[in-house]
């Protein structure tokens, strides 16, 4: 039987998970790296993991972190997909410099497990190949759970 | 059309614009979304709306962020301070009470062409009171 893909499923969809680590002000809580392919963002989740309000950004670094040393992988959601190439990291010998703007902001209520769920359609937001995106600590925040849903191409 | 988004924090407490997004005379926009989160725990009453007279002399806007880079860049902005600052809407397209908490919000979504800004011409929040400063992210198609 042939199978053919829609342009859609010509992508990979790959979701990573991963805990944050920075919670001072004004730092990088999560790096979204990408490889040789660029990538649309179709799903970020990020929640408190303790009782305290926190003030976040989305946004791109205007300069990518260099050297990440914590990173998480993305994975295929189907197995039969090729491995992304795309990471998430939260720790560098250089952290990702601060966006000049915000494509989101967000203060999250003060209470383990609040937070926000962003979502984007088909190729809305986009990271080019060996770019990133960023999650910033606009203010003293808690540790985050964060979760990124990508397709990449 | 493609879509562009900003995220900003609110500087005007008192009763009045605490935000405007502005079209530029060559594009108009349909907004797409508009988050609002409190950044003190001051309750708060916020309208969304078509101000009577726009905003003159806009402080530092912001052009809102292409979300695909390759797209053109955006010409629609955001301000927080005017030369003399937007009138009242007559009447709103959105309320909201928020609880006095940090992080209380709302997203409000649209559809395709569903609320849509002229060229030349604005929306504003609305500080119905004295309000908490609020986090915005406003998504729009250009």
């Amino acid at each position: 039987m042939l199978v053919y893909k829609t342009l859609a499923e010509a992508s990979t969809s790959c979701s990573a998970g991963i805990r944050t680590a920075t919670t001072a002000a004004a730092t990088c809580a999560v790096e979204i790296r990408t490889g040789a392919n660029r990538v649309s963002v179709r799903e970020i989740w990020t929640l408190n993991t303790s009782g305290t309000p926190g003030n976040l950004g989305l946004g791109r670094p205007q300069a990518r972190g260099i050297t990440p040393s914590t990173t998480a992988p993305f994975l295929a959601q189907d197995p039969d997909d090729e491995a992304p190439l795309s990471v998430l990291a939260t720790a560098w010998a250089t952290q990702p410099t601060v966006p000049v703007d915000f494509l989101r902001r967000i203060y999250t209520l003060n209470g383990n497990g609040s937070g926000v769920w962003w979502t984007f359609g088909p190729r809305e937001l986009i990271v080019e190949a060996n770019a990133s995106l960023v999650l910033w600590n606009i203010a003293i925040n808690v540790v985050q759970e964060v979760v990124v849903v990508l397709e990449e191409d | 059309m493609p879509f562009y988004a900003l995220g900003i924090l609110t500087t005007a407490t008192a009763t009045g614009a605490a935000c405007e997004l502005r079209t530029a005379s060559t594009a108009r926009v349909a907004v797409r979304e508009c988050h609002i989160t409190l950044n003190a725990a001051t309750a708060s009453v916020i309208g969304l709306g078509r101000p009577a007279a726009i905003g003159v002399t806009p402080t530092s806007p912001v052009t809102v962020l292409q979300q695909d880079p390759a797209d053109a860049n955006g010409t629609a902005t955001s301000a927080l301070a005017w030369g003399t600052a937007p009138t009242a809407p007559t009447n709103f397209l959105r309320r909201f009470s928020a609880a006095g908490t940090i992080g209380t919000g709302i997203i409000w979504t649209f559809g395709p062409r569903e609320l849509v800004i002229a060229v030349s011409a604005s929306l504003v929040l609305w500080n119905f009171q004295t309000n908490s400063a609020f986090n915005v992210s406003w998504v729009v198609e250009e």
